[in-house]
């Protein structure tokens, strides 16, 4: 690989340590920091690429990325095709969720620079060798008190990333090294990996990732096993690769088509107009950006919408009839705003509802209190209505154009949202209590 | 330069530049007129937008700066996402004050 003699001995000592500080470590710390790796990889790939997704055999549906992979019990040595550096953090993500895993990677390639030595050691968690001769099956061989103790050793029986996607010739250490400590071997075809990032290349495609599981073995004879599952793997690879919704896609979706996102919709909307401190696009926008050019989408929309009018109406009665409902997360200053605007014209205040940020229920709850006709807080209504649709489309449209993307990562998308969204309502309650407006 | 420092430099770079292309039309849209004469909505959601970039952005350009010092090598793609990442952080938050900070 083109290294001189001191760069030789430097590799032999950056070796020796990394393996001493991985026996050393426990085998818990070792699951923790894999469990970590997994969770952090599982959302960089679910914003750089389709999600993996995981077949168990050739006629199951596959299991999405967020969900647990059951796996074969004691010791285990995973035996996969390589063509991408993806492969090693796809099998991280999956295999680091239930139990500790360590990838055995090139020493001559990861370790010979300082950013990829850090990469390969706190990010992927590696087990080096020295490739190119018998030394490389030695380090192998080193890591079978791990492997007794539950540690996965992922290896890429290839020895190296394919140039062209396909399955090259395996080499036997893997399942030598089974075979002298009775580990099961588990078979796993990565599909898809060459197109997400293939050699040489430094940025990822936007394309799903599938791991195909083979029936777990155990090794009796090392080169008739070998073959065999090569053949098994390059069988497997030759499966057409499938785009799978996550499983925040496809929880949110059954909701959205169910009644129950309508009714969460709508009631959503009735509470924000006489209490409830958060807005009514919420919900709607969760759930119609799965639904696609369907007539649901419609649907979600109109029973937002009038669930707002109706608590829009439903305070303005209390109210003018005497009651208070509670308004949480409001200021004052909002309520003298709104007063003053409904004062000199209903139709403008909820024109200005529209983006200032002050809750439609405090328009509600002031337009009682001056006593508006109903006719003139229907009327008036207009601007609310619009708002709702205008967003809901935009969530609708958004959805539908994105939808490859978000089928994958909902999910996170979401999560990313519900906690920004503090933020946003934090800026407008403040900004709320320190301007009068007038 | 590593591999690795070259990916890490190439994606802070295109982060930043359309982090910086976007803010250059926050100001522009929350004084159109378009939303109001108080914007509060979308200058809370360009605030949540901006954070958030701010966070990835930041993260990025640490980890790309990192992995040129180990080899120390100059990368022009680090410098210039330095560059308009920091510019971008200042008109995009700058835009949204302007609003939220009433004189």
């Amino acid at each position: 690989m083109g290294i001189d003699v001191d760069q030789q001995a430097s590799l032999e000592q950056t070796v020796a340590l990394i393996k001493a500080k991985l026996a050393s470590r426990g085998v818990k710390r070792l699951a923790l920091l894999s469990w970590w790796r997994a969770k952090a990889w599982g959302l960089v790939l679910s914003i750089f690429t389709q999600g993996i997704t995981t077949f168990k055999d050739v006629a199951s549906s596959g299991i999405p990325m967020f969900r647990k992979v059951k796996l074969p019990e004691g010791p285990l040595v995973v035996v996969a095709n390589h063509a991408s550096h993806i492969d090693a953090v796809s099998l991280v993500t999956v295999i680091g969720r239930t139990r500790p895993v360590l990838v055995v990677a090139a020493a001559d390639y990861w370790l010979t620079d300082k950013a990829s030595e850090i990469i390969a050691r706190t990010a992927i968690g590696i087990w080096p060798i020295r490739r190119g001769s018998e030394q490389a099956y030695d380090d192998l061989l080193e890591a079978k008190d791990l492997v007794l103790a539950g540690v996965v050793l992922v290896v890429f029986a290839e020895g190296g990333r394919s140039e062209d996607g396909s399955v090259g010739d395996f080499h036997s250490g893997a399942f030598r090294l089974a075979k002298e400590i009775d580990a099961t071997v588990l078979p796993v075809s990565i599909i898809g990996s060459q197109e997400v990032l293939p050699r040489h290349a430094t940025t990822a495609k936007h394309r799903p990732i599938n791991l195909r599981l083979a029936k777990s073995l155990k090794v009796k004879d090392v080169s008739l096993n070998t073959k065999q599952v090569e053949q098994e793997i390059r069988s497997l690879h030759n499966q057409p690769v499938i785009a799978q919704p996550g499983f925040g896609f496809s929880r949110v979706k059954k909701i959205a088509f169910s009644w129950i996102g309508l009714v969460i919709v709508f009631f959503w909307a009735v509470g924000e107009g006489i209490f409830w401190p958060l807005v009514a696009e919420m919900p709607l926008l969760l759930l119609i950006v799965t639904v696609g050019f369907r007539f649901r989408g419609a649907m979600l929309i109109v029973a937002s919408a009038l669930g707002s009018i109706i608590g829009v109406l439903i305070t303005w009665w209390l109210v003018d009839k005497g009651f208070n409902p509670p308004s949480p997360l409001t200021t004052e200053h909002m309520f003298d705003y709104a007063r003053n605007q409904l004062a000199q014209s209903p139709n403008t205040a909820f024109w200005d509802q529209m983006w200032n940020g002050i809750p439609v229920k405090v328009y509600a709850h002031e337009a009682g209190a001056l006593h508006l006709s109903f006719n003139a807080v229907l009327q008036s209504l207009f601007p609310r209505v619009l708002r709702i649709v205008i967003l809901g489309t935009g969530g609708w449209l958004l959805g539908t154009t994105l939808a490859r993307w978000f089928r994958a990562n909902l999910g996170l998308v979401q999560t990313v949202g519900l906690l920004l969204f503090p933020l946003g309502l934090a800026q407008a309650i403040w900004f709320w209590s320190i301007y009068k407006g007038y | 330069m590593s591999r690795a420092a070259l990916a890490l430099a190439q994606i802070s770079l295109r982060f930043a530049g359309l982090f910086f292309v976007f803010s250059l039309i926050e100001a522009p849209a929350l004084n159109s007129g378009g939303f109001g004469v108080t914007p509060i909505i979308p200058t809370a959601f360009l605030m949540c937008l901006n954070t958030f970039a701010s966070l990835v952005f930041t993260g990025l350009i640490v980890a790309a700066s990192l992995a040129c010092l180990s080899p120390v090598v100059f990368s022009w793609r680090v410098l210039l996402a330095w560059i308009l990442g920091v510019l971008a952080i200042w008109i995009g938050f700058a835009a949204c004050f302007n609003v939220l900070l009433p004189s």
